[in-house]
Protein backbone atom coordinates (compact mmCIF):
# COMPACT_ATOMS: atom_id res chain seq x y z
CA UNK A 1 0.00 0.00 0.00
CA UNK A 2 2.53 2.28 1.21
CA UNK A 3 4.72 1.39 -2.14
CA UNK A 4 1.66 1.88 -3.91
CA UNK A 5 1.28 5.87 -3.00
CA UNK A 6 4.68 6.13 -3.17
CA UNK A 7 4.52 5.29 -6.75
CA UNK A 8 1.31 7.40 -7.73
CA UNK A 9 3.06 10.43 -6.23
CA UNK A 10 6.10 9.46 -8.58
CA UNK A 11 3.97 9.45 -11.28
CA UNK A 12 1.89 12.10 -10.76
CA UNK A 13 5.15 14.47 -9.84
CA UNK A 14 6.61 12.85 -13.76
CA UNK A 15 3.53 14.58 -14.91
CA UNK A 16 3.79 17.96 -13.11
CA UNK A 17 6.80 18.58 -14.40
CA UNK A 18 6.36 17.59 -18.37
CA UNK A 19 2.82 19.08 -18.57
CA UNK A 20 4.30 23.05 -19.21
CA UNK A 21 6.95 22.17 -21.78
CA UNK A 22 4.45 19.29 -23.82
CA UNK A 23 2.44 19.95 -26.87
CA UNK A 24 -0.97 18.65 -26.31
CA UNK A 25 -1.97 16.61 -29.54
CA UNK A 26 -4.54 18.86 -30.79
CA UNK A 27 -1.70 22.00 -30.72
CA UNK A 28 -0.96 21.50 -34.30
CA UNK A 29 -3.82 21.64 -35.40
CA UNK A 30 -4.13 24.89 -33.34
CA UNK A 31 -1.63 26.66 -34.77
CA UNK A 32 -2.03 25.51 -38.15
CA UNK A 33 -5.47 26.85 -38.40
CA UNK A 34 -4.65 30.07 -37.00
CA UNK A 35 -1.49 30.55 -39.33
CA UNK A 36 -3.88 29.74 -42.45
CA UNK A 37 -6.13 32.68 -40.85
CA UNK A 38 -4.14 34.87 -40.24
CA UNK A 39 -2.51 34.13 -43.77
CA UNK A 40 -6.18 34.35 -45.51
CA UNK A 41 -6.25 37.56 -43.80
CA UNK A 42 -3.12 39.12 -44.87
CA UNK A 43 -4.05 38.11 -48.64
CA UNK A 44 -7.25 39.48 -48.58
CA UNK A 45 -5.56 42.98 -47.14
CA UNK A 46 -3.03 43.03 -49.99
CA UNK A 47 -5.22 42.28 -52.39
CA UNK A 48 -7.21 45.18 -51.04
CA UNK A 49 -4.45 47.74 -51.60
CA UNK A 50 -4.51 47.84 -47.60
CA UNK A 51 -0.23 47.74 -48.35
CA UNK A 52 -0.67 51.11 -49.81
CA UNK A 53 -1.75 53.35 -46.93
CA UNK A 54 -0.98 51.19 -43.58
CA UNK A 55 2.45 49.41 -45.33
CA UNK A 56 3.73 49.28 -41.81
CA UNK A 57 1.36 47.83 -40.01
CA UNK A 58 0.86 45.52 -43.08
CA UNK A 59 4.49 44.51 -43.06
CA UNK A 60 4.73 44.12 -38.91
CA UNK A 61 1.75 41.48 -39.36
CA UNK A 62 4.17 39.43 -42.45
CA UNK A 63 7.00 38.98 -40.16
CA UNK A 64 4.98 38.04 -37.04
CA UNK A 65 3.74 35.78 -39.16
CA UNK A 66 7.00 34.73 -40.66
CA UNK A 67 7.81 33.69 -37.44
CA UNK A 68 4.91 31.50 -36.23
CA UNK A 69 5.56 29.79 -39.70
CA UNK A 70 9.26 29.10 -38.15
CA UNK A 71 7.82 28.03 -34.46
CA UNK A 72 5.72 25.80 -36.25
CA UNK A 73 8.29 24.12 -38.62
CA UNK A 74 9.95 23.71 -35.73
CA UNK A 75 7.38 21.73 -33.64
CA UNK A 76 7.11 24.89 -31.74
CA UNK A 77 3.15 24.79 -31.83
CA UNK A 78 2.22 26.47 -29.05
CA UNK A 79 4.19 29.57 -29.64
CA UNK A 80 3.43 29.75 -33.10
CA UNK A 81 -0.13 29.53 -32.39
CA UNK A 82 0.21 33.05 -30.08
CA UNK A 83 2.50 34.71 -32.52
CA UNK A 84 -0.07 33.39 -35.34
CA UNK A 85 -2.98 35.62 -33.44
CA UNK A 86 -0.92 38.15 -32.86
CA UNK A 87 -0.32 38.06 -37.01
CA UNK A 88 -3.87 38.07 -37.30
CA UNK A 89 -4.27 40.95 -34.91
CA UNK A 90 -2.04 42.95 -36.72
CA UNK A 91 -4.01 42.32 -39.96
CA UNK A 92 -6.91 43.59 -38.58
CA UNK A 93 -4.83 46.33 -37.39
CA UNK A 94 -3.58 47.19 -40.91
CA UNK A 95 -6.96 47.05 -42.80
CA UNK A 96 -8.54 49.09 -39.75
CA UNK A 97 -5.44 51.82 -40.44
CA UNK A 98 -4.95 51.73 -44.23
CA UNK A 99 -9.13 52.48 -43.74
CA UNK A 100 -8.56 55.83 -41.22
CA UNK A 101 -6.11 57.36 -43.58
CA UNK A 102 -8.33 56.62 -46.31
CA UNK A 103 -10.33 58.52 -45.12
CA UNK A 104 -8.25 61.34 -43.14
CA UNK A 105 -7.01 61.96 -47.05
CA UNK A 106 -10.34 62.56 -48.09
CA UNK A 107 -11.64 64.90 -45.15
CA UNK A 108 -8.75 67.18 -46.07
CA UNK A 109 -9.36 67.23 -49.92
CA UNK A 110 -13.35 67.38 -49.50
CA UNK A 111 -12.56 70.56 -46.74
CA UNK A 112 -10.32 71.78 -49.23
CA UNK A 113 -12.67 72.13 -52.14
CA UNK B 1 14.69 2.27 -4.31
CA UNK B 2 13.83 4.44 -0.93
CA UNK B 3 15.99 7.31 -1.80
CA UNK B 4 14.60 7.54 -5.27
CA UNK B 5 10.76 7.55 -3.98
CA UNK B 6 12.11 10.55 -1.66
CA UNK B 7 13.43 12.17 -4.53
CA UNK B 8 10.27 11.94 -6.53
CA UNK B 9 8.25 13.55 -3.40
CA UNK B 10 10.21 16.17 -3.39
CA UNK B 11 10.13 16.74 -7.22
CA UNK B 12 6.30 16.52 -6.71
CA UNK B 13 5.74 19.17 -4.07
CA UNK B 14 8.53 21.13 -6.33
CA UNK B 15 5.76 21.43 -9.33
CA UNK B 16 3.16 21.75 -7.59
CA UNK B 17 4.80 24.93 -5.50
CA UNK B 18 6.10 26.19 -9.73
CA UNK B 19 3.08 27.93 -10.59
CA UNK B 20 2.24 29.76 -7.56
CA UNK B 21 5.86 31.03 -7.19
CA UNK B 22 6.19 32.38 -11.39
CA UNK B 23 2.86 34.27 -10.83
CA UNK B 24 4.74 36.72 -8.68
CA UNK B 25 3.88 40.43 -8.50
CA UNK B 26 5.63 41.44 -11.64
CA UNK B 27 3.16 38.94 -13.35
CA UNK B 28 0.51 40.75 -12.00
CA UNK B 29 1.61 43.86 -12.76
CA UNK B 30 1.57 43.21 -16.46
CA UNK B 31 -1.33 41.69 -16.58
CA UNK B 32 -3.09 44.61 -14.31
CA UNK B 33 -1.36 47.29 -16.72
CA UNK B 34 -2.78 45.37 -19.88
CA UNK B 35 -6.11 45.37 -18.05
CA UNK B 36 -5.83 49.34 -17.33
CA UNK B 37 -5.22 49.56 -21.42
CA UNK B 38 -7.96 48.44 -21.83
CA UNK B 39 -9.84 50.47 -19.58
CA UNK B 40 -8.47 53.43 -20.41
CA UNK B 41 -9.29 52.82 -23.91
CA UNK B 42 -13.01 51.04 -23.43
CA UNK B 43 -12.77 54.66 -21.75
CA UNK B 44 -12.41 57.04 -24.84
CA UNK B 45 -14.64 58.44 -27.18
CA UNK B 46 -16.62 56.17 -29.49
CA UNK B 47 -14.13 52.76 -28.94
CA UNK B 48 -16.87 50.51 -26.42
CA UNK B 49 -19.40 51.81 -29.36
CA UNK B 50 -16.94 50.95 -32.60
CA UNK B 51 -14.23 48.64 -30.71
CA UNK B 52 -15.86 46.58 -28.40
CA UNK B 53 -15.47 43.39 -30.69
CA UNK B 54 -11.67 44.35 -30.22
CA UNK B 55 -11.88 45.12 -26.59
CA UNK B 56 -13.53 42.24 -25.60
CA UNK B 57 -11.13 40.10 -27.49
CA UNK B 58 -8.32 41.78 -25.93
CA UNK B 59 -9.73 41.08 -22.09
CA UNK B 60 -10.33 37.44 -23.18
CA UNK B 61 -6.55 37.03 -24.26
CA UNK B 62 -5.34 38.47 -20.77
CA UNK B 63 -6.21 35.00 -18.99
CA UNK B 64 -3.60 33.69 -21.74
CA UNK B 65 -0.94 36.45 -20.81
CA UNK B 66 -1.34 35.26 -17.32
CA UNK B 67 -1.07 31.72 -17.92
CA UNK B 68 2.24 32.62 -20.54
CA UNK B 69 3.67 35.10 -17.83
CA UNK B 70 3.59 32.35 -15.47
CA UNK B 71 6.18 30.07 -17.36
CA UNK B 72 6.64 32.53 -19.99
CA UNK B 73 10.53 30.51 -21.07
CA UNK B 74 10.14 30.82 -24.80
CA UNK B 75 8.87 34.83 -25.12
CA UNK B 76 4.92 33.46 -26.11
CA UNK B 77 3.70 36.10 -23.64
CA UNK B 78 5.43 39.01 -25.60
CA UNK B 79 4.02 37.58 -28.54
CA UNK B 80 0.24 37.94 -26.63
CA UNK B 81 1.22 41.11 -25.32
CA UNK B 82 1.62 42.04 -29.15
CA UNK B 83 -1.62 40.40 -29.94
CA UNK B 84 -3.61 42.46 -27.16
CA UNK B 85 -2.03 46.05 -27.95
CA UNK B 86 -2.79 45.46 -31.55
CA UNK B 87 -6.59 44.62 -30.56
CA UNK B 88 -6.85 48.05 -28.40
CA UNK B 89 -5.13 50.18 -31.70
CA UNK B 90 -7.70 48.56 -33.50
CA UNK B 91 -10.46 49.20 -31.09
CA UNK B 92 -9.74 53.02 -31.38
CA UNK B 93 -8.42 52.83 -35.09
CA UNK B 94 -12.30 51.74 -35.54
CA UNK B 95 -14.03 54.30 -33.34
CA UNK B 96 -11.50 56.49 -35.36
CA UNK B 97 -12.59 55.36 -38.45
CA UNK B 98 -16.25 55.58 -37.44
CA UNK B 99 -15.64 59.54 -36.33
CA UNK B 100 -14.00 60.33 -39.56
CA UNK B 101 -16.99 59.10 -41.37
CA UNK B 102 -19.28 61.62 -39.46
CA UNK B 103 -16.58 64.36 -40.22
CA UNK B 104 -16.18 63.46 -43.93
CA UNK B 105 -19.93 63.47 -44.35
CA UNK B 106 -20.40 66.55 -42.54
CA UNK B 107 -17.61 68.01 -45.08
CA UNK B 108 -18.94 66.97 -47.47
CA UNK B 109 -22.39 68.14 -46.42
CA UNK B 110 -21.16 71.55 -46.12
CA UNK B 111 -18.87 71.68 -49.51
CA UNK B 112 -22.29 70.87 -51.21
CA UNK B 113 -23.71 73.88 -49.09
CA UNK B 114 -21.02 75.89 -50.35
CA UNK B 115 -21.31 75.00 -53.95
CA UNK B 116 -25.45 75.48 -54.24
CA UNK B 117 -24.49 78.70 -52.45
CA UNK B 118 -21.94 79.73 -55.56
CA UNK B 119 -23.72 78.23 -57.95
CA UNK B 120 -26.78 80.68 -56.61
CA UNK B 121 -24.67 83.52 -56.43
CA UNK B 122 -23.29 82.93 -60.06
CA UNK B 123 -27.11 82.21 -61.24
CA UNK B 124 -27.91 85.74 -60.22
CA UNK B 125 -24.62 87.61 -61.43
CA UNK B 126 -25.63 86.17 -64.62
CA UNK B 127 -29.23 87.33 -64.08
CA UNK B 128 -28.17 91.16 -63.55
CA UNK B 129 -25.77 90.88 -66.35
CA UNK B 130 -28.51 89.46 -68.49
CA UNK B 131 -30.51 92.15 -67.24
CA UNK B 132 -27.54 95.26 -67.34
CA UNK B 133 -27.21 93.86 -70.57
CA UNK B 134 -30.69 94.53 -71.83
CA UNK B 135 -30.41 97.47 -70.21
CA UNK B 136 -27.62 98.51 -72.10
CA UNK B 137 -29.03 97.43 -75.71
CA UNK B 138 -32.26 98.93 -75.02
CA UNK B 139 -30.18 102.47 -74.29
CA UNK B 140 -28.22 101.70 -77.08
CA UNK B 141 -31.14 101.51 -79.47
CA UNK B 142 -32.63 104.44 -78.15
CA UNK B 143 -29.48 106.19 -78.76
CA UNK B 144 -29.17 105.37 -82.07
CA UNK B 145 -33.02 106.18 -82.88
CA UNK B 146 -32.05 109.51 -81.11
CA UNK B 147 -29.12 109.81 -83.62
CA UNK B 148 -30.39 108.72 -86.22
CA UNK B 149 -33.59 111.42 -85.56
CA UNK B 150 -30.80 114.70 -85.72
CA UNK B 151 -30.40 113.70 -89.83
CA UNK B 152 -26.69 114.60 -89.88
CA UNK B 153 -25.51 116.03 -92.51
CA UNK B 154 -22.51 114.88 -94.39
CA UNK B 155 -19.37 117.75 -94.32
CA UNK B 156 -16.14 117.15 -95.58
CA UNK B 157 -15.00 117.87 -91.20
CA UNK B 158 -17.70 114.81 -90.80
CA UNK B 159 -21.33 113.90 -89.62
CA UNK B 160 -22.71 117.50 -89.11
CA UNK B 161 -25.82 118.50 -86.66
CA UNK B 162 -27.39 121.97 -87.83
CA UNK B 163 -28.71 124.08 -84.83
CA UNK B 164 -30.73 126.57 -85.75
CA UNK B 165 -30.79 130.15 -84.20
CA UNK B 166 -34.19 128.67 -82.74
CA UNK B 167 -32.27 127.36 -80.03
CA UNK B 168 -30.77 130.67 -78.65
CA UNK B 169 -32.33 134.30 -77.29
CA UNK B 170 -32.58 136.72 -80.13
CA UNK B 171 -29.37 138.52 -80.55
CA UNK B 172 -28.19 136.25 -77.25
CA UNK B 173 -25.17 133.16 -77.00
CA UNK B 174 -27.98 131.63 -74.30
CA UNK B 175 -29.14 128.54 -74.89
CA UNK B 176 -33.06 128.27 -74.67
CA UNK B 177 -34.45 125.61 -71.83
CA UNK B 178 -35.61 122.98 -74.43
CA UNK B 179 -32.51 123.32 -76.63
CA UNK B 180 -29.88 121.98 -73.56
CA UNK B 181 -32.31 118.67 -74.14
CA UNK B 182 -31.78 118.11 -77.36
CA UNK B 183 -28.45 118.01 -77.04
CA UNK B 184 -28.71 115.40 -74.53
CA UNK B 185 -28.50 111.90 -77.32
CA UNK B 186 -25.29 113.69 -78.95
CA UNK B 187 -23.58 113.67 -75.25
CA UNK B 188 -24.27 110.49 -74.52
CA UNK B 189 -23.14 109.35 -78.14
CA UNK B 190 -20.08 111.21 -77.54
CA UNK B 191 -19.64 109.44 -73.78
CA UNK B 192 -20.27 105.61 -75.16
CA UNK B 193 -17.52 106.77 -77.99
CA UNK B 194 -14.92 108.61 -76.40
CA UNK B 195 -12.67 108.34 -79.11
CA UNK B 196 -14.70 110.81 -81.35
CA UNK B 197 -13.49 114.53 -81.23
CA UNK B 198 -16.32 117.42 -81.74
CA UNK B 199 -15.98 120.74 -83.28
CA UNK B 200 -18.66 123.49 -83.43
CA UNK B 201 -19.09 126.15 -85.23
CA UNK B 202 -20.98 129.41 -84.89
CA UNK B 203 -22.26 131.58 -87.71
CA UNK B 204 -24.55 134.85 -88.01
CA UNK B 205 -26.19 136.63 -90.84
CA UNK B 206 -24.86 139.72 -92.28
CA UNK B 207 -27.36 142.43 -89.97
CA UNK B 208 -25.09 144.02 -87.62
CA UNK B 209 -21.02 144.44 -87.01
CA UNK B 210 -18.82 141.95 -88.73
CA UNK B 211 -16.96 142.54 -84.84
CA UNK B 212 -20.78 142.07 -83.14
CA UNK B 213 -21.68 139.34 -85.04
CA UNK B 214 -18.14 137.65 -84.68
CA UNK B 215 -18.26 138.27 -81.06
CA UNK B 216 -22.24 136.70 -81.38
CA UNK B 217 -20.86 134.05 -83.13
CA UNK B 218 -18.22 132.39 -81.09
CA UNK B 219 -20.08 133.02 -78.28
CA UNK B 220 -22.64 130.58 -79.46
CA UNK B 221 -20.19 128.35 -79.94
CA UNK B 222 -18.81 128.36 -76.55
CA UNK B 223 -22.47 128.12 -75.30
CA UNK B 224 -22.89 124.79 -77.02
CA UNK B 225 -18.96 123.91 -75.54
CA UNK B 226 -20.17 124.87 -72.47
CA UNK B 227 -23.51 122.39 -72.30
CA UNK B 228 -21.93 119.26 -73.81
CA UNK B 229 -18.89 119.85 -71.30
CA UNK B 230 -21.71 120.27 -68.73
CA UNK B 231 -23.02 116.66 -69.81
CA UNK B 232 -20.33 114.94 -69.33
CA UNK B 233 -17.98 114.90 -72.27
CA UNK B 234 -14.54 116.56 -71.59
CA UNK B 235 -13.51 119.73 -72.85
CA UNK B 236 -10.48 118.96 -74.53
CA UNK B 237 -12.39 116.91 -77.06
CA UNK B 238 -14.45 119.91 -78.12
CA UNK B 239 -13.02 122.77 -80.33
CA UNK B 240 -15.33 125.84 -80.50
CA UNK B 241 -14.84 128.62 -83.48
CA UNK B 242 -17.05 131.57 -84.19
CA UNK B 243 -17.23 132.56 -87.74
CA UNK B 244 -19.26 135.69 -87.37
CA UNK B 245 -20.93 136.23 -91.09
CA UNK B 246 -18.30 134.87 -93.33
CA UNK B 247 -19.69 131.60 -93.80
CA UNK B 248 -23.21 132.11 -95.02
CA UNK B 249 -25.50 128.94 -96.27
CA UNK B 250 -28.36 131.16 -97.81
CA UNK B 251 -29.30 134.50 -99.30
CA UNK B 252 -28.67 137.61 -96.45
CA UNK B 253 -31.08 139.78 -98.39
CA UNK B 254 -34.22 138.12 -97.47
CA UNK B 255 -35.27 136.73 -93.84
CA UNK B 256 -35.81 133.13 -94.83
CA UNK B 257 -31.53 133.39 -96.25
CA UNK B 258 -31.05 134.88 -93.20
CA UNK B 259 -32.80 132.44 -90.70
CA UNK B 260 -30.66 130.03 -92.27
CA UNK B 261 -27.16 131.60 -91.83
CA UNK B 262 -28.20 132.17 -88.33
CA UNK B 263 -26.69 128.78 -86.97
CA UNK B 264 -24.25 126.34 -85.04
CA UNK B 265 -22.65 123.34 -86.19
CA UNK B 266 -21.71 120.35 -84.43
CA UNK B 267 -19.54 118.22 -86.18
CA UNK B 268 -18.55 114.80 -85.19
CA UNK B 269 -15.38 115.01 -86.60
CA UNK B 270 -14.16 111.83 -89.20
CA UNK B 271 -17.75 110.52 -88.89
CA UNK B 272 -20.15 109.53 -92.09
CA UNK B 273 -23.59 111.05 -91.19
CA UNK B 274 -25.01 108.11 -93.70
CA UNK B 275 -23.62 105.29 -90.39
CA UNK B 276 -26.49 107.17 -88.50
CA UNK B 277 -29.10 107.83 -90.67
CA UNK B 278 -28.81 103.95 -91.58
CA UNK B 279 -29.12 102.86 -87.71
CA UNK B 280 -31.98 100.80 -87.30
Amino acid sequence: MKNLLWMGLAAASLSALAMPGTAWAGDEDDARVAIAAAKAKLDAAEKAGVGGNAGDVLNRSRSVLEDANAKFRKDEDRHALVLAREADALADLASATAEMRALESERAKVAVN
Amino acid sequence: MKKFMFGLAAATMLAGAAAPVLADKTDRLVTDEYREKIAVARAEPGVAQYGAVYLDRASDRIAKLDKKLDNDKSGQAQAVAGEIDALIETARTRARIAMLKQDVEQAKAQATARTSEKLADAQAAAAQAQADATAARSEADRLKAEMRDYQLKQTQLGATLVLQDVVFETGKADLKPGAAQRLQPMAQYLQANPQVKVRIDGHTDAQGSDSYNQRLSEARAQAVRTALAGMGVAGERITAVGHGEADPVADNRNAAGRQQNRRVEVTLVGQQAASFAALR
